[in-house]
């Protein structure tokens, strides 16, 4: 069965445990899109399903923080970006092919830089430090860990606040940042 | 914690354009700054794969089990083979039994809200005899068809009467017309200035009736809609929202 844009739109902002439902329904409703990659893109089908479900998740990020502005339908919306994420990963093969530079893919926040700004930080930036941050990561403690990952998810701190029994969004904000501060210092360390 | 706080508000977008053009220039000329940016940066990233991988998995679920291959099951004797078929209906049938004794379904819910509060329709106060009131009367002498052409006729003269839309929607149900109904609640719902609607509870109800594919999870978001919007009908949709 289809569901309509609306009732998906509707059930991804309606709060975080009916947007869980939607996030499936969302994925499964375009999931052909993994085979029509590996046609098109010339892509495996691992790669092509590590692209859609990273599509799925950022149009479930721009969705929820009213980024998707509806002047397209969601699959087409859908579409593009995964579209987008195939060619990374196509430009990633060919260049780890060629072995010109060891790249890593530019994180989405990236984009938030200028470029300039982005000339300084891209070059601080190499797979040693990220594998370090991931390893870290299981060190930092289980509640710590999921309230980070929360907010990644896009919830708000007071949502989180919410979810996990915090007294305010206040008291979520300080947590967050601890934890994050507690992550530098392992890694850096 | 200060730097993390700053770096923070910087990708949280709460800084002004000024704040913004002084983070960005010392990120270009203080090296240990840029550091830390980086690793900011690169730990959000690292936080997104992994909740990427988390949601992968629950995504992937059903997929997997498609993917399952087919193992045929080993052959029975005949005896055998029967007992297990009568088993097998016994509780099909016992579940079946508890199922629709507990869980009604979403059609004999709306049929029953309807025979209890819509057998009769309320007399307006006034009690003057004008076509909305000869209306109420038709329906409540279970004239159907002569109070929607009533009904009808007021919206056609007045197309802001929310009574008579509400009214012919009801009547509608009566007939168990969902389609026509839901045109009724659906332009009930979307008029403004109402003191209360209850265009978008009903429109649950006759979705609930109407019980085609899909109708159940529609109905389920609107009574979503009406219970935290603190719409008409929410006492009434909370419970149901729970059974479908």
């Amino acid at each position: 069965m289809l569901h309509q844009d609306s009732d998906i739109l509707f059930g991804l902002k309606a709060g975080y445990k009916q947007r869980t439902a939607y996030e499936k329904i969302l994925y499964n409703q375009y999931a052909y899109f993994i085979d029509e990659g590996c046609r098109k893109q010339s892509i495996n089908y691992d790669e092509s399903f590590s692209a859609y479900s990273d599509a799925v998740l950022s149009a479930i990020h721009n969705i929820i923080n009213n980024h998707f502005d509806g002047r397209s339908s969601i699959k087409t919306y859908l579409y593009q970006i995964f579209s987008n994420k195939c060619i990374d990963l196509v430009r990633k093969n060919t260049t780890n092919k060629h072995q010109v530079h060891k790249t890593m893919p530019v994180p989405e926040m990236m984009n938030q830089l200028p470029d300039s700004t982005r000339t300084s930080i891209e070059r601080l930036m190499h797979n040693e430090l990220k594998a370090k941050i991931r390893t870290q990561l299981g060190t930092i403690g289980k509640k710590c860990k999921e309230l980070l990952l929360m907010f990644e998810d896009g919830l708000t701190d007071k949502e989180i606040a919410q979810e996990l029994s915090y007294n305010n969004a206040a008291v979520v904000k300080t947590t967050r940042l601890r934890c994050l501060e507690k992550l530098r210092e392992k890694v850096t360390e | 914690m200060e730097t993390i706080e700053y770096i923070d508000s910087y990708f949280q977008q709460t800084m002004n354009e000024d704040e913004r053009r002084v983070f960005e220039k010392k990120c270009e000329e203080d090296n240990a700054f840029a550091q830390e940016v980086a690793i900011y940066i690169m730990t959000r990233e690292s936080l997104r794969e992994e909740l990427l991988q988390q949601k992968q998995a629950a995504w992937r679920i059903k997929n997997i089990i498609d993917e399952l291959p087919f193992i045929p099951t080993l052959k029975k004797s005949l005896a055998n083979r029967w007992i297990t078929y009568v088993a097998a209906a016994c509780l099909v049938l016992a579940a079946s039994v508890y199922f629709f004794e507990t869980n009604p379904s979403p059609k004999k819910l709306a049929e029953n809200y309807i025979k209890t509060n819509y057998s009769n329709l309320s007399l307006t106060m006034d009690a003057s005899r004008d076509s909305l009131q000869l209306g109420i009367d038709a329906y409540n002498n279970k004239e159907y068809d002569k109070a929607l052409r009533l009904f009808n006729g007021i919206e056609k003269n007045d197309t802001q009467n929310s009574d008579a839309k509400k009214y012919a929607g009801i009547t509608y149900m009566q007939k168990e017309e969902y389609d026509s109904a839901l045109l009724q609640f659906d332009a009930l719902s979307k008029m403004k200035g109402l003191f209360s609607n209850s265009g978008d509870f009903l429109k649950a109800v006759a979705l609930m009736g109407r019980n085609k594919p899909g109708d159940r999870d529609k109905a389920k978001m609107l009574l979503q809609k009406v219970l935290s919007q603190k719409e008409e009908g929410s006492d009434k949709a909370e419970e149901w929202e729970k059974k479908l």
